[in-house]
């Protein structure tokens, strides 16, 4: 998040030479650094606490007494490459099909006019509301009954229609100018046409936040893949790294280490997706 | 028309892969959930010492009977228990079961959830003689055995003798009433509480205990004895001389002790092993828990074994898993793989004592008059309303202990 | 451990007693002690938690709002002498205002259900620690749920979750703004 900050202060660059301008962004850089260090220390601790041996957990202690030990632990008394496996699997199966659902739903949401469009529009709102805690437990016999438990599928499939990327999507396909569709119509162009040449690459923008917002509740998800699976071989990394405590009591170093490897590949796709996100804030920057 | 067919097809499409991806899964049917024929599941909550531990004595059963043994693994012991419920509701549990008894088992076998084992094991090789009596006795619940002990827990006492001596303490206290003073003593000296706690069912029943209370599952939670001790605790909280984890930025009481952050707490044989990996350099003691007299100190005596669901498919076979999980061999892995529990025979404990300077005091005598963990038969809703309640005491006193506990016997009483 | 339960444990060791957000946050007469063991400042710790673990994915949004934006509407708007403020009040504002009722919508609907946070900072004990001070709604969904293994209980706490919701959002709709697509 920190580096959308950072990425816009050098974006907001000043056109003008006029003194006054340069002070204020000035403040305006002094403003969005600090806001990115204040956004980012907690990660830094992370990174701190999980190269500290387990005696040192919460003290300072100069350079060289950290220690990779942590990492090792995991790397030895773990599958961690397993994991990674099933994570990325399960994940990529949620993005992928959930980009392709959602945004076909938003679209027909916010295009076709249709009978009890607003009644459907409030119900995926009313869906919404019903925490994950509420229905996992139905959700979880109904995957018994499918014969489900334990398999890729119990992690994905249910989560491919998401209402929240639903209503995201609705509102992202809402702000494009009907005239371009309608000068597409006149081309001659039908309504999937419209949808795969004029609708999508517009909301490229939304498309990519809606991978973002997928791919990181999947990957990071914890209470659905601890419901549906008990087979160490189906451990996504979450589940995994919590096992990775003794018996009566936890490693608050290790886990850290866990929280780091859990969370490198989260930024790095990160990265990759806010390229589409803010594609041409070095040329557009005035916006701001 | 052309258009909106063309959408229809689309949308088509994705139905026939959706059906293709539903009726390839379900071809498994419903059987398919927790255990198939002639497979036995065992559940236990994983991580480090306990996945040898338990491939090693999987091992020894499968070489002994010819079995295949499946495993689901739960990552920590709390996700377990949060689990369970929903499995056996499911009758997807696994057929056994590795959990200990400070665990809602009397719920669980009221409910019918788990079986009794008696009969089954009448033809194997289980001598429930060579445990100790009282980590039996906690198993059976209305004259039914619900476990084969592996391994023993018991309750202690912890004290950081470096922070008691901080505060000129160099005797430990021997029954409540020292130990309070010597909290009290703490707090003056040092500005550290005497005593953290952890405030949840297990530790809050550790002090009724120590104050000759108790629950009877149910018969006695309005007994004076547990009045005593929530007193004891109100007390010390009242003035700072008692104070949670939590107040101390520990994730449990064991934390707070090692880091020095207060000088003794309610634990343990698991502070061993976490003492000497996390806290090599402090110096600690572990006794019983003293109580209202001298030389009458108080342990909970309770421990792990191996239950089995009312949903196993195949009990007798289950039977006989469960009896080489627990023989011999079975209880010298607990040792040789460095599980850091104490193993339920009396025979293997002993050699456990002998190994581990730390856990001295717990001899077989003591443990053997250890009392057993009889709580309320809604033991999590007990639990619940009984730590939100000692909260609600300490932060604002508006009641009296003597009405908490009347209250919760009203509710949860026999 | 999610990422969740690491960012709650480092928050805890700012807020607890003597920790430097504690201490810092005392200057300005607040009581130095744990707040999340405080039955009284809990709640105000989920809180400070939450926004800022959400903060950032907000701001995603809004920025991938404002890029849809074109930019031939701030050219006019500058051509006909709108400044700074002026344009991100008539320009930027409209534009953004679909994500904003998504954010808006969308955060209500999260922070009514915050659950990941109390659950960590009630690791040990009883969930809602410290005295019930946490027991937010999904909380006691999830009790009744998982721990009490009360499914009817956890279903009609959902209804009435709904039914509030549903309530705030019929209000909202009748005193805020009328517009076709928003």
């Amino acid at each position: 998040m920190s580096a959308v900050a950072t990425r816009q202060a050098a974006a907001a660059s000043p056109r003008s030479a006029s003194g006054s301008r340069r002070a204020l962004s000035m403040i305006r850089y002094a403003f969005l650094i600090l806001f990115a260090l204040v956004m980012a220390a907690p990660l830094f601790f992370v990174l701190y606490a999980s190269l500290l041996s387990p005696a040192d957990y919460l003290s300072l202690v100069p350079p060289t007494q950290l220690t990779l030990d942590n990492y090792s632990y995991v790397v030895t008394h773990a599958p961690i490459g397993q994991w990674y496996l099933n994570t990325a699997i399960v994940t990529a199966g949620v993005v992928l099909g959930a980009v392709i659902v959602n945004t076909l739903a938003g679209w027909a949401l916010a295009r076709f006019r249709f009978r009890g469009r607003q009644l459907v529009f409030l119900a995926i709102v009313a869906v919404l509301m019903v925490p994950l805690q509420a229905y996992l437990i139905p959700l979880y016999l109904q995957i018994v009954d499918l014969g489900w438990l334990n398999s890729y599928q119990a992690l994905v499939i249910p989560f491919l229609v998401n209402p929240l990327l639903i209503f995201l999507m609705r509102q992202s396909f809402s702000t494009l100018p009907r005239e371009l569709e309608e000068a597409a119509a006149i081309d001659g162009a039908g309504r999937f046409r419209t949808f795969l040449q004029i609708g999508v690459p517009l909301s490229i923008t939304g498309i990519a936040t809606q991978a973002i917002l997928a791919g990181t509740w999947t990957w990071n998800g914890f209470l659905v893949p601890v419901t549906m699976t008990s087979d160490p071989d189906l451990f996504v990394l979450t589940v995994g790294l919590n096992s990775l405590q003794a018996q009566n009591y936890t490693l608050p170093t290790v886990q850290m280490a866990g929280v780091v490897l859990l969370t490198i590949p989260i930024v790095v796709m990160f990265l990759v997706f806010q390229r589409f996100i803010v594609p041409s804030i070095a040329s557009s920057g005035i916006k701001g | 028309m052309n258009r909106i067919s063309r959408t229809s097809g689309a949308l088509a499409a994705l139905t026939v892969v959706a059906a293709a991806l539903t009726g390839c899964g379900s071809s498994g049917g419903p059987s398919s959930g927790g255990q198939g024929a002639g497979q036995i599941t065992i559940g236990y909550a994983g991580g480090g010492a306990v996945d040898t531990y338990m491939s090693t004595i999987i091992k020894h059963v499968e070489d002994k009977l010819d079995v295949k043994i499946k495993t689901a693994v739960y990552p920590t012991y709390d996700d377990q228990l949060n689990q369970l419920p929903t499995q056996f509701a499911a009758k997807t549990a696994p057929d056994i079961i590795l959990w200990d008894n400070s665990a809602p088992i009397a719920q669980y076998a009221t409910e019918g959830a788990i079986q009794p084992i008696d009969d089954l094991i009448k033809g194997t090789d289980v001598d429930l003689g060579l445990y100790p009596k009282a980590l039996v006795e906690g198993w059976r619940i209305e004259d039914g055995l619900y476990a084969v002990p592996s391994y023993l827990q018991n309750s202690a006492y912890a004290f950081n003798t470096d922070v008691l001596g901080a505060a000129g303490i160099t005797d430990l206290p021997q029954t409540l009433d020292d130990l309070a003073a010597d909290a009290r003593q703490v707090k003056s000296a040092t500005g550290k509480p005497g005593i953290v706690l952890l405030d949840n069912l297990f530790h809050l029943t550790q002090y009724m205990l120590a104050a000759g209370g108790g629950y009877d599952f149910g018969k006695t939670i309005d007994s004076k004895e547990n009045e005593a001790g929530l007193d004891f605790l109100l007390g010390l909280f009242k003035d700072g001389s008692a104070q949670t984890a939590q107040q101390l930025g520990a994730t449990w009481d064991g934390e707070a002790l090692a880091n020095g952050l207060a000088a003794s707490s309610d634990g343990g044989p698991w502070y061993i092993g976490f003492m000497g990996t996390t806290a090599p350099d402090v110096k600690y003691e572990l006794t019983p828990i003293p109580g209202v007299d001298a030389g009458s100190p108080v342990v909970a005596t309770y421990g792990g074994g191996f239950s089995l669901s009312a949903a196993a498919k195949d009990p007798e076979t289950a039977a006989k898993v469960i009896a080489l999980l627990t023989d011999t061999t079975s209880q010298e892995a607990v040792l040789s793989t460095k599980l850091g529990f104490v193993p339920a025979m009396t025979k293997y404990a002993d050699q456990y004592r002998d190994e581990t300077p730390q856990y001295a005091a717990f001899t077989a005598d003591v443990l053997a008059a250890g009392v057993s963990l009889d709580y309320p038969i809604k033991t999590t809703e007990f639990g619940n309303d009984l730590v939100t309640g000692f909260q609600q005491l300490v932060a604002d006193g508006s009641t009296s202990s003597k009405e908490l506990l009347a209250g919760l016997q009203d509710k949860y009483g026999q | 451990m999610t990422s969740t339960v690491a960012i709650t444990t480092i928050f805890m060791q700012l807020f607890v007693k003597g920790g430097p957000a504690a201490t810092g946050l005392a200057a300005f007469g607040l009581p130095n002690s744990t707040w999340y063991a405080d039955p009284g400042l809990a709640l105000a710790f989920l809180v400070i938690v939450y926004v800022y673990m959400f903060v950032g994915l907000y701001i995603v949004i809004f920025v991938g709002g404002i890029e849809t934006i074109p930019d031939f509407l701030y050219e006019a708007a500058s051509m006909d002498g709108a400044g700074v403020l002026r344009r991100f009040w008539h320009v930027t504002l409209p534009g953004i205002r679909p994500f904003a009722v998504f954010v808006v919508v969308a955060g209500v609907i999260q922070a009514v259900q915050i659950f990941d946070q109390a659950y960590v900072i009630s690791g040990g004990t009883v969930l809602g620690s410290p005295a019930g001070a946490t027991s937010t709604i999904v909380v006691f969904i999830y009790q009744q749920a998982f721990r009490l293994n009360a499914l009817g209980y956890a279903s009609a706490a959902t209804v009435v979750l709904l039914v509030l919701v549903l309530v705030a959002g019929i209000v909202s709709r009748r005193l805020g703004p009328k517009e076709e697509d928003v």
